[in-house]
Formats: C-alpha cells, structure tokens, sequence
C-alpha cells in the first residue's frame, strides 16, 4: 500500500474512495498488461469525447425548429473551432458504435458473458441501446433536411410496431406533426435520458468488472499492475481513436449541415447514417406486408438470443452456446457488411439518387451562401430558402411559368433517368430511332430507344468527349407536343437521362421589370427574349418598323421609366401621377417621346379596348410590384390584356399564389436576391447589403 | 528508471495530450465571444432638425438599426435612445446628444418630472441637463455622443449623431467595439 498525506487518510477514512482506487491501481493483471484489454475502456474514452463536445455543442445550441439549423449554422461557421467540435462528436458517435461493435464480438469470442459476469453483460447491452438510441436522436438535432427525413423513416419504423406503435410514435413525434415538440422531445433524449442511463450503466458496468477481474488468458510469469501499465495502454487506444478523429475531422473540414429542413420537399435523398444502412437496407428487401420481418422480427431475434446467452450457457451445452454465439455475431457482422454494401452499390448505381444528391447539394450550398450573407431571417431557417428567389421563386416559375416563358433563355426543363434492366435492354427496339441506328453503338442505341417515349421522333445523334475522357453520347428528337427532346449518357453508364425542353411561347423573363429589360424591348421587340414568339404583342413589333425615335431617345424613355414608372407609389391614381409631367414647363424627354410614340396606343391607367380602336395593356406602374403582380393574377383585367380573346391570354393565376410567393416570383424578375457564387463579383456587390436586407424584411 | 516508470511517465504524457487537443479548441470555442468584434457602424445619423429642438427642453430619439443576433438577422428596430438637448445661443455646440444608456448598470436613463435634468429609474441617479452628475451613483456623468457640425441659424438643419455603447460601471468613458 502506498503511502498516503494525512489529507488523502481523512478523506479515505470518511469515503473510501482513495483506498479502492488504490485496490484498482494494483490490480493484478492475467498475462499482464496489453492491447488486448482495451476495448472496453476506449469504448468509454470515446463516450467520454462524445460526453465533452457534446456539452460544448449544447453551449450553443437550441432545440427548436425555427432555430436548431442556424444555431448549428453558427456553430460550424462563426464560432472559433465550431466546425473542429462538431466534427468531433458526429465522427466521434461513428467511433463509438465501431468500439462498441469490437467490445462486443470481444466479449462474445473470450465468452466473457459467462457466470459470474451475466449482469456485467446484461448492463453492456442496455447501454448498447441507449448509444443506439443517442445516434438515432442526434440525428435530427440540426433540423436539417438530413435529419428530418431520416428521423421521419425512424419513427415511422417505430410506428409500425404491433399494438403499441402508433401510441409510442405519437409519443416520440409530440403529437402527429414533426415540429418544436419532435425536437425537445429527441433533445431531452439525447441529452438527458439517455446519457444519464449511460453514465450510470459505465459506473455499473466498471464496478462489476473491477469485482470480477478482466477475462483474460494467463501467460505464465507475466503479471503486470492496472497502474500504469494498463491504463497506459488504455490511454493510448483513447489516444489513437482520437487521433482518427482529428485526422477524419480535418480531412473533410468537419461535417456538412445540410439545407434547412423542409417538409413540403419531395425529392431529398434520405439514407441514415452508414451504421445504420444495414437495418435500411434489410428494410428494403421486404414488401410492405412482410416488412415487418426487417424492421421487428429479425433484430428482435437477435437482441433476445443476445441477452438470453447467459441463460441458455446454463441450460446447453456451454461450448455449443458458445460456437452459436461466436457463429450469431460474425453472422451478424457479416451480413450487417453485406446489406451496407448491397446499399451503397444500389445508391452509386443508382441515377436518380445522384441527381437527387446533386440537387441537395445545391440547395445546401445556397442555404449557407444565404445564411451568410445576411444571416437567418427573424422567422428561423424554414424561411431562408422559402424567400430566396433564387430557391423558392425559380421552383414556383418552373411549376408555373416556364411552360411558355423562359428565363434568361432557359424554358422549363423535365429531366428523367431511365436505367433499363437487363431483359428490358433485350426488349428494346433500337430500329425505331430510324436512320440513326448506325450512328451509335447497339447498346447505346437500346438504351437510347428503352427511354425515350414512344412519342418521339429522333433526329439528329452525336457523340462528345467528357471530362474525364469518357464518350458522351446524345440523341435529340422532337415529342408529340414538337418539344425538344435530349437523351444522354455515357459510355459504361448503365442510365440514360432524358430532358424534355418546353417550347417558349412567351418573352424572357430574366429582368422583367428593370430599366434593362424595358430598353431591349425598345431596341428589338421582335427577339424572342422579347415578343419575337408572342404574336399577341406584335404591336410592338410594328411600332418599331414605323418609330422614329433615335437610340438615344429610347435611352431617354427608358431612363424616364426607371425614373417615374416603376418606383410607383401605393394610392398615387394615375392623373394625378401624370398631371406632374403634363403641366409641367419641361417635362422629362422620356415623357415627351412616350407621348409622342408610345401613347398611340398605351394609356396610363386605362387598358385598350377603350373605344379608341386601340389594343394594348395599361403600363402605369409598370414593373412594379404592384403592376407584376396584377399580372401574374389577372392578366385578363379589362386595362391589362382584356382586349385579347379569353384562349389567347396567359393565364390567371389569383388564388394560387400566397402573397410570399408572388412577391419572390416578383424579385427574381427584377434580379433582386443574392447572386449564386461565383457571380459575386463586379458592380452588384455593392448593392447587395441592400438586396439581401430588402429580401429578409419579406412580408 | 525502470519499465514500471517509462509506462507512468507515458500514461501522464498521454492524458495530458488528450487533455490538451480537446482542451485547447474547447476553450477557444467557449471563448470565440471575446475574439469577435462587432463591427463599426457608428456612422453619422439623422436625428432631427435644429428647428425641431427647444432650448433647455431635451427630446429622445430612438436610433433604429438592424440587428444581429448570433445568426438571426433582425429587421430595423430601436435599438437605443439619445436625448438631444438644444443649448442656448451662443453655446460652442449648438446641440447637446446623451446617451439614454446609464453608465452605471445600463438602465435606461428618463426626463426627471420637473423637466429640469434626467434621472435613472433603476438607482436613482440623477444627472442635469448637460450630462452630469447631481449624485455619485453613477461612476460618470451621462455619455455624450459625437455630434455633426450644425450651422446654429439653421432651423433646417439636420442634427446627425454618432450613436456609440460605452462601458458600464467605470469612471471612463470607454467605447465598446
């Protein structure tokens, strides 16, 4: 016994403490000290990691919905060392479940469930589940898309348990709706239950295994203490655990925070994390009425032999218990490697996944680009997407404009991987694509023909060279509807992707509102960014042949626009609006040009079809707001395009749009939002402060 | 020194580097809020007009800016108040700007009821119309804001101030950045 101060001696008398610390330093070791008995405690070293960036995390950290994302935003991009922390505990929850998978089948091997150890090996299990249960809840803590559709899978696997599924799902959601509740609910979980259980179950765990010595082979003439020998090689396990981390930490610049979540999304490729993909992956190789199988029964199974084993060590043949235990866990381990492989091949073969992937990455990239530009808006992450633009406005253009118009001259585009079977490939005829069979190879040619609809008429195939030095290939055709049609893939891919482009029948929307927009219209009418593909506005066409008005001039009638039109003012009736300029001793020029060639036919205030023979849209306030909007709901108004038959018309779109919908359709028109990166450069940026804060104030 | 000793001196060593490479960015993360300085935004702003102002009867202002709070972005709000106290003619500075902020702990600082000077509801500070103080509660006088020059015979002249937070609780005057 070594000596202690009298302090250490008043302590000891009070608690015991010093002294059964000295008891485990000296614990006699089997064999003596070595790697081999190290599992279990850099199991909890890495617990221990979880355990403190965990609480640094929690610093900053808040568990609702509307907050959750930009909190973790913030911690990964303006805290000092945020992106190192965070790194840490979600790679580290990875290290965690491989030590605790390599404690496991270590246990199993040395048979260590065995008599006297069978609670030591029942509490082992119990915290099994609660660091399950930890990276289950983690998950969705940053509340981005990642965590949410992969929690919404979780919880909804939980809800399909007989009887008390549906009860307990609810339970665990808060209610039917994923929200604030969901969160606290996961966040009390993951740091509080669970950890607590963990904690209590390692002082358990430790106390049992310092009663019952480590399982472990005798050496003869090797014996070594626990101080410092083991702990020594304990340190150094924790040490190079460790050390894994920091390197995988820093190799990928810490972890990823997906877009904000977004539950009217469709398209987000959901998987858990990798631990996980077995049970993903099992789930998929049942129907839905068998699924069950996957979900229950089968890890039910094996989680009941598992705690059974110390049971059935008594009621069998111990060394047959033994060999099924050992035959159980490889079996496991092996067929859990088996289904994460089988869904990693399925995901990288996988087409659609990838595009599906590209596009969250996108969206991720934008969520960040936004988030720092300006911060999140007051309302929390769910509206940074929903008031870009860029985002949400080009989806609700997409969906609802770009069948006819396009925007900076892209119209809308239907992509769609067809990825044929092998008897389908078979199946195909490539002599429906004419004249171009000869101009591909067969393969390419049956993969062409599998996914291109029936309705099309091929026309033109070419082959390029890609990046990476592969062959591109590329047929173009023309669908029922006379859409352009495109077919691509590449040589040695197993896909095609197919991309129906719409026919513009209407002008370029890109800066419809601005100065810009409105002089090209008067440079070239007849362009088709303009009317050139609009006959219902041939009127302007024909001015331009008749106009005499000098480019200068034009300048002039746009900078009176810029000026005087579109800053229109809420409540300003259209007289009074021109009384300013028609009484005045020197009136704009732009004015004066407007009245001498446009007013032939545009009125302020009233629409055509007025009796004076002439059919053209009102343009007071044109290209503000306000008049963008009316347009959009009702451009059929009497002093819009009434005078137009009712099929001739674009359509009205009152009652379909939410006032924060119309209003980032109206901004990406005019160009208002953050520029997507790498165009943040020139005479925008400067303005750009203004932009970004117009767009936060929303409505 | 024998095996038993290389083994002791290598677990310390080993603890300590745990200890440090989770320490050392811990800390720097709990402490990022004192590496980060707000940024300056103590521009010159329009309060008033000289004409709005009386003399020897102060009026407040709110001053009204974004806001950033970590990652949220507020859209403007009050986020401050000055007192603009016009002086008699003749005086070097036509108008007087204090801070509403008191120096003391921060409370925000009222017109007393007389009119005659203001007062901090939460100690009971009282300070004159010009800033100082009348009890030694407060460890200064009220904080005066940098004000653009006005021409005095103007009364359409903008009042422009430079709204700035200083330090609490000290007897200097010092700016927070």
């Amino acid at each position: 016994m070594p000596k202690r101060s009298r302090f250490l001696e008043w302590v000891d008398a009070r608690t015991g403490v010093p002294s059964s610390l000295d008891r485990t330093a000296s614990e006699q070791l089997r064999g003596g000290a070595g790697l081999r008995y190290v599992f279990g405690s850099a199991l909890a070293g890495a617990f221990l990691i979880q355990l403190i960036t965990g609480l640094l995390l929690m610093a900053s950290y808040v568990p609702s919905s509307s907050h959750a994302w930009g909190s973790v935003w913030y911690i990964n991009n303006e805290l000092d060392f945020g992106w190192l922390i965070r790194g840490l505990h979600h790679f580290g929850s990875s290290a965690v479940v491989i030590l605790l998978a390599l404690h496991l089948v270590q246990t199993i091997v040395l048979a260590a469930y065995r008599a006297p150890r069978e609670f030591t090996w029942w509490l082992g299990l119990l915290m099994m589940f609660a660091v399950l249960g930890l990276a289950l809840t983690g998950y969705l803590l940053p509340w981005d898309q990642k965590g949410y559709w992969a929690t919404r899978v979780a919880t909804n696997i939980a809800g399909t348990t007989p009887v008390i599924g549906p009860v307990v799902q609810r339970v665990l959601v808060g209610g039917v709706e994923y929200g604030n509740q969901t969160l606290t609910r996961m966040y009390a979980l993951h740091v509080g239950l669970l950890p607590m259980l963990i904690v209590l179950g390692l002082i358990g765990h430790w106390t049992l295994a310092r009663r019952h010595g480590l399982t472990g082979r005798d050496r003869p003439g090797r014996t070594d203490s626990y101080w410092p020998f083991q702990v020594f090689y304990n340190l150094l396990a924790i040490t190079v655990v460790l050390g894994i981390l920091l390197a995988i930490v820093w190799v990928n610049h810490g972890v990823t925070l997906e877009a904000p979540a977004d539950p009217s999304g469709t398209d987000y490729p959901a998987r858990p994390e990798w631990y996980f993909l077995p049970l993903y992956q099992l789930l998929n190789e049942f129907d839905s009425d068998t699924e069950i199988i996957g979900t229950m029964v089968i890890p039910g199974a094996i989680v009941t032999v598992l705690f059974l084993l110390p049971v059935l060590d008594r009621l069998l043949p111990r060394r047959l218990v033994h060999f099924g235990a050992c035959a159980l866990i490889f079996g496991v381990l092996g067929g859990a490697g088996a289904l994460m492989t089988k869904a990693i091949l399925a995901d990288k073969n996988d087409a659609a996944f990838l595009l599906a992937r590209l596009e969250a990455d996108r969206q991720r990239d934008r969520a960040n680009a936004l988030a720092d530009a300006a911060g999140l808006p007051p309302e929390g992450a769910g509206y940074l997407m929903a008031r870009d633009p860029l985002s949400r406005g080009m989806a609700l253009l997409e969906a609802n404009c770009l069948s006819c118009h396009v925007y900076g001259g892209q119209g809308k585009v239907q992509s769609q991987v067809a990825q044929p079977t092998p008897e389908q490939l078979e199946a195909s005829d490539p002599s429906r694509l004419g004249t171009l069979s000869g101009a591909l190879p067969e393969q390419v040619l049956r993969m062409v023909a599998f996914a291109l609809p029936d309705d099309i008429q091929a026309e033109s195939a070419s082959t390029d060279l890609g990046e990476h030095g592969e062959t591109l290939y590329r047929v173009e055709g023309r669908n029922a509807q006379d859409e352009r049609v495109v077919a691509e893939t590449a040589e040695g891919d197993a896909h095609v992707v197919v991309s129906t482009f719409s026919n513009q029948s209407a002008c370029d929307l890109k800066g419809f509102g601005t100065r810009d927009w409105l002089r090209g219209l008067l440079e070239d009418p007849s362009s088709p960014a303009y009317f050139g593909t609009v006959p219902q506005c041939s009127g302007m066409a024909e001015w331009k042949a008749g106009s005499e008005l000098s480019a200068e001039q034009l300048d002039e009638v746009a900078d009176f626009f810029a000026e005087h039109v579109i800053p229109y003012r809420e409540g300003l009736s259209a007289a009074s609006w021109e009384l300013q300029f028609a009484e005045a001793e020197e009136p704009p020029p732009g004015y004066t040009h407007f009245m001498n060639e446009c007013a032939n036919c545009h009125l302020w205030g009233l629409g055509g079809a007025d009796g004076t023979g002439v059919d053209s849209p009102n343009i007071y306030g044109w290209g503000s707001p306000t008049w963008i909007r009316r347009m959009i709901e009702e451009p059929g108004a009497r002093d819009l395009y009434g005078y137009l038959a009712e099929h001739e018309q674009m359509p009205g779109f009152a009652g379909q749009l939410t006032d924060e919908d119309l209003d980032v359709i109206v901004r990406l028109l005019r160009g208002e939002f953050l520029p997507p990166v790498g165009v943040l450069e020139g005479p925008d940026e400067e303005e750009m402060p203004e932009l970004i804060a117009d767009q936060q104030d929303g409505d | 020194m024998n095996r038993r000793d290389w083994f002791r001196l290598g677990a310390i060593g080993l603890k300590g580097l745990i200890g440090l490479v989770l320490a050392v960015p811990g800390a720097a993360y709990l402490l990022s809020p004192l590496r980060k300085r707000r940024e300056d935004t103590t521009d010159f702003r329009r309060l008033a007009r000289l004409g709005d102002l009386e003399i020897g009867r102060p009026r407040s202002f709110s001053i009204v800016d974004e806001q950033r709070d970590a990652w949220v972005t507020y859209p403007a709000t009050p986020i401050g108040t000055v007192w603009l106290v016009r002086q008699p003619e003749g005086a070097e500075q036509p108008v007087l700007a204090l801070s509403a902020e008191c120096p003391h702990l921060a409370c925000k600082i009222k017109l007393a009821g007389d009119g005659n000077g203001f007062v901090c509801p939460c100690h009971a500070s009282n300070f004159t119309l010009d800033g100082s103080r009348v009890k030694a509660i407060s460890p200064r006088g009220m904080d005066t804001l940098e004000v653009a020059p006005i021409d005095p015979n103007d009364p359409n002249a903008e009042v422009r101030v430079k709204f700035q937070r200083f330090r609490t609780g000290t007897e200097e005057k010092i700016p927070l950045a």
